[in-house]
């Protein structure tokens, strides 16, 4: 009964669905790298962010995620783009330069709106690539795929196979506490709160009723999912074998590839567009100068 | 054969008292064994310490001739498997087969003999259709068959049911007796313990463990255990019902005997007019 | 308070493909006092059924009606509901795990508090609800996580019956209780219809139907499919059933030629004297 799918895995057959965890979770990497190169330009920022949310628009009707979920979950975040507006409208920064209008002698400068509207668009653009990737993904592959990203982390000692396992069941989880998520609002809903209307004073002790039961029913679980793990012999510190074979297959080539080319012409634009010659990207990377 | 011996076993914890208390028992190979008692009498800590999710405070444990120490847990552990009771908090896979997959992948199964094996078991307890469902998609009598298809996987010599069916729905619960039933039937070797609190269910078992308050009660056959008007106030305890009524019956001179279905009641009390 | 549901349907996930239509036009009356058994498997409706009737859930179509207070599909005529949950009790099941409070008397003090009683005012109830259920003076000042299922469950049930609602509805209350935990939470239910509490009783055991309820409601799939007295159900409905073994015992010897009263025998020895006869 909850109708919050936001991010959960579901089990389809489309080509998205097929490519290896890691491919994926390299991929997802690239696009959040071209979101986050910025243009000097603002025009170039946001058509190049367009075009990119329309590759990934294409993308989640090849993974049949819904585009409505998009949006239902973007429906709650009206809340931070109003707050983030309020942020950047009254606290100018000095290199703003379009004025809108004016109240009085206080200006209002177009740059606000552009700078939330373009945080807007990469929040956006980063919520389509973690739902293809979740939505996509069975959470216990995306734990291998992690985990093997992590690889190289574990010559320090990292914990890579226990992070990546956290993170799995965490996935797993989150339709089973949704659930009692809204069986412990009807309850205290019954005994008279009020989840919606009342005082400040009043919401909070609404909040309080809802959390601490979530929180000890999410220990309690914690603890009986830990021994039904370990009483069928998992140890984190000893070699498992695998079931599900990660493997790259044809398709996973062909989609690296149109990520590839999708990176790749984001950074040559870049490049262009800050004017870079070679030496001067690895000025960039390594901070020494080569100089000529 | 003995599976399972305990030799003075105590458990506690907190200082406060004990929740087992100087146990001493030995389960029969093969057997299916009720263990019952009230709430907080100490079965589920009893199947803890099995496979040591407890340490051992005092006493012994030895699981088919292994001591019950560290350095044999992981050997215990695939010998003895635990059907927990809520059905969603033992379900770690993110699909039926992945969760049977994962005790095996424990094993260090190798990748290829995973799949005809998952498929057995699977059939076995009849989600062979439901191999790629999610939890969410499943009842809990369903989750629960995943979970012990997981266990029998294994081949564990051992299997434990801590009050599995609790939870379920009356389809579920009858899903896991038919199962159960068939396991008696085809797995002669297999022991079969089930904590419950279904008297009903513990009288069709071959032996009957009686814990109350972390102290052994009795371990004896059903008819015994359950004939005992005494031991069953003391421990809390309701008379199945076919015992019932043989012994209401008696009070007002009517002697049917014992009957092990309700079929054979009608019977005999037919019979004795 | 007689409860009316008319013609009732809901469905949950709306308008996408999952949509699952979870009571279709159901209608039902409830009378003062009386003790109704709400049956079915898994998804036939019950749920969604009694989060009607303290408007938890609203109609997508029908009406639910309660005194002066009437549930209808229109969210914004539904303002005075909120005053509705004082007056019908809904106890979910495993409810130990709505408990939140530091001690045991506050947590049952905290549903009169919602409903604006003074602190003194709902301390009082909360005791006299505690003392219904049979928690102890001397553990009130506790935590409530310290104690048995079986307490927790019924401090919960307390934290309900602190309002003092005119209906009782309980979802499974026994559920996963041992032999003591579920006689005294059924004891307390039945003591409490004695009392003159409507009670209405989402189960699946029949013996507790049996034993308990004077009326019963079978659903299936979101329509409700008998409506009736428990003997009635169980006969009709003999092969797809889990009979309580007392009502199968009597029937089959009603079969063999004697005349035992079906509605009238709640126990064994109910059942033995009138085979003595």
């Amino acid at each position: 009964m909850n109708d919050i799918t936001f991010g959960r895995y579901i089990a389809r057959e489309t080509p998205i669905h097929h490519l290896d965890a890691r491919n994926k979770l390299l991929m997802m990497i690239l696009f959040f790298v071209s979101i986050f190169l910025q243009f000097n330009l603002w025009t170039t920022n946001l058509i190049i962010g367009g075009i990119i949310l329309l590759f990934l628009f294409v993308f989640m009707l090849i993974a049949k995620v819904s585009l409505k979920d998009l949006f239902k979950s973007l429906k709650g975040m009206w809340f931070l783009v109003l707050f983030l507006l309020i942020i950047y409208i009254f606290l100018p920064n000095s290199t703003y330069t379009h004025v809108a209008f004016s109240i009085g002698s206080y200006n209002i400068y177009w740059d606000s709106f552009y700078q939330c509207g373009y945080i807007l668009l990469r929040l956006v653009m980063m919520l389509c690539i973690t739902m293809i990737l979740t939505s996509t993904t069975k959470p216990m592959d995306l734990t291998r795929g992690l985990e093997w990203g992590m690889t190289p982390l574990k010559v320090v000692r990292f914990p890579a196979h226990e992070i990546a396992m956290t993170i799995s069941i965490a996935l797993r989880f989150i339709p089973t506490i949704l659930e009692e998520t809204k069986r412990i609002m009807k309850a205290q809903e019954s005994r008279g709160v009020d989840f919606s209307h009342g005082s400040l004073k009043n919401k909070f002790r609404a909040i309080i009723s809802l959390i601490i039961p979530l929180f000890v029913s999410a220990i309690e679980r914690s603890e009986e999912l830990a021994n039904a793990m370990e009483a069928r012999g998992y140890d984190p510190r000893s070699k498992r074998t695998h079931f599900q074979k990660l493997q790259f297959h044809f398709i996973d080539i062909i989609g690296l590839f149109i990520v590839l080319v999708i990176f790749g012409a984001v950074l040559t634009l870049f490049i262009i567009d800050h004017n870079f010659e070679v030496v001067d990207i690895i000025n960039v990377i390594f901070g020494v100068e080569v100089g000529i | 054969m003995k599976t399972i011996i305990f030799k003075n076993v105590s458990y506690s914890y907190s200082k406060e008292g004990f929740a087992i208390k100087n146990l001493s028992l030995e389960l029969e190979e093969g057997s299916y064994i009720a263990l019952v008692g009230h709430n907080g009498s100490g079965k589920s800590t009893l199947a803890k310490l099995i496979i040591g999710l407890l340490p051992l405070q005092s006493g012994e444990i030895i699981v088919n001739g292994l001591k019950l120490e560290k350095a044999n847990y992981s050997k215990i552990r695939s010998q003895v498997g635990i059907v927990f009771q809520n059905p969603d908090n033992q379900f770690i896979g993110s699909t039926v087969e992945d969760d049977i997959a994962f005790g095996l992948e424990n094993r260090q199964v190798p990748q290829e003999d995973m799949r005809g094996i998952i498929d057995e078991f699977a059939r076995k307890v009849g989600m062979i259709d439901y191999l790629k469902k999610e939890p969410t998609n499943l009842s809990g009598g369903q989750k629960q068959r995943v979970a012990i298809a997981g266990i029998l996987a294994l081949q564990p010599k051992v299997i434990i049911f801590d009050e599995a069916t609790s939870m379920l729905d009356p389809r579920g619960r009858n899903e896991i007796s038919k199962i159960i039933k068939e396991m008696r039937k085809n797995m002669p070797d297999l022991t079969i313990i089930s904590i419950t609190h279904d008297v009903e269910e513990a009288y069709q078992a071959d032996k009957v463990v009686l814990l109350n308050k972390g102290e052994l009660r009795a371990y004896d056959k059903p008819s015994v255990i359950f004939s005992n008007e005494e031991l069953i106030k003391e421990c809390n305890l309701m008379k199945p019902f076919l015992l019932n009524v043989r012994d209401e019956c008696l009070k007002v001179g009517l002697d049917i005997g014992d009957a092990s279905s309700i079929e054979e009641a009608v019977e005999k009390i037919c019979q004795s007019k | 308070m007689p409860i009316k549901v008319n013609n009732v349907s809901h469905s949950y996930y709306k308008k996408t493909p999952n949509e699952v239509l979870a009571l279709n036009d159901v209608s039902l009356n409830i009378e003062d006092g009386s003790f109704v058994a709400l049956v079915g498997e898994t998804g036939s409706g019950k749920s969604t059924l009694v989060q009607h009737l303290n408007a938890l859930l609203l109609p997508d179509s029908g009406t639910v009606e309660v005194n002066e207070y009437v549930v209808t599909p229109n969210k914004r005529k539904n303002k005075k509901l909120h005053d509705l949950r004082k007056h019908i009790g809904l106890i979910f099941q495993f409810p130990e795990y709505q408990l939140f409070e530091e001690s045991i008397i506050k947590d049952v003090a905290f549903g009169p508090r919602n409903f604006g009683a003074s602190e003194e005012e709902a301390r009082q109830k909360a005791k006299e609800a505690l003392s219904l259920v049979k928690i102890d003076e001397s553990y009130f000042e506790r935590t409530p996580f310290e104690l048995s299922g079986g307490e927790r469950r019924r401090v919960a049930i307390a934290g309900i019956l602190a309002l003092d609602p005119d209906v009782l509805v309980l979802d499974e209350p026994t559920a996963g209780l041992d032999y003591q935990g579920s006689k005294d939470v059924m004891d307390l239910v039945k003591n409490l219809n004695e009392k003159g509490k409507t009670i209405i009783l989402v189960t699946h055991d029949m013996d507790i139907v049996y034993r308990y309820a004077s009326r019963v409601c079978f659903l299936k799939g979101g329509k409700i499919d008998f409506d009736g007295t428990p003997v009635e159900l169980f006969k009709r409905n003999e092969k797809t059933l889990d009979l309580p073994y007392l009502f199968d015992l009597a029937s089959k010897l009603n079969e063999r030629g004697y005349n035992i009263p079906l509605d009238k025998i709640h126990t064994i020895s109910d059942l033995v004297s009138y085979i003595r006869k």
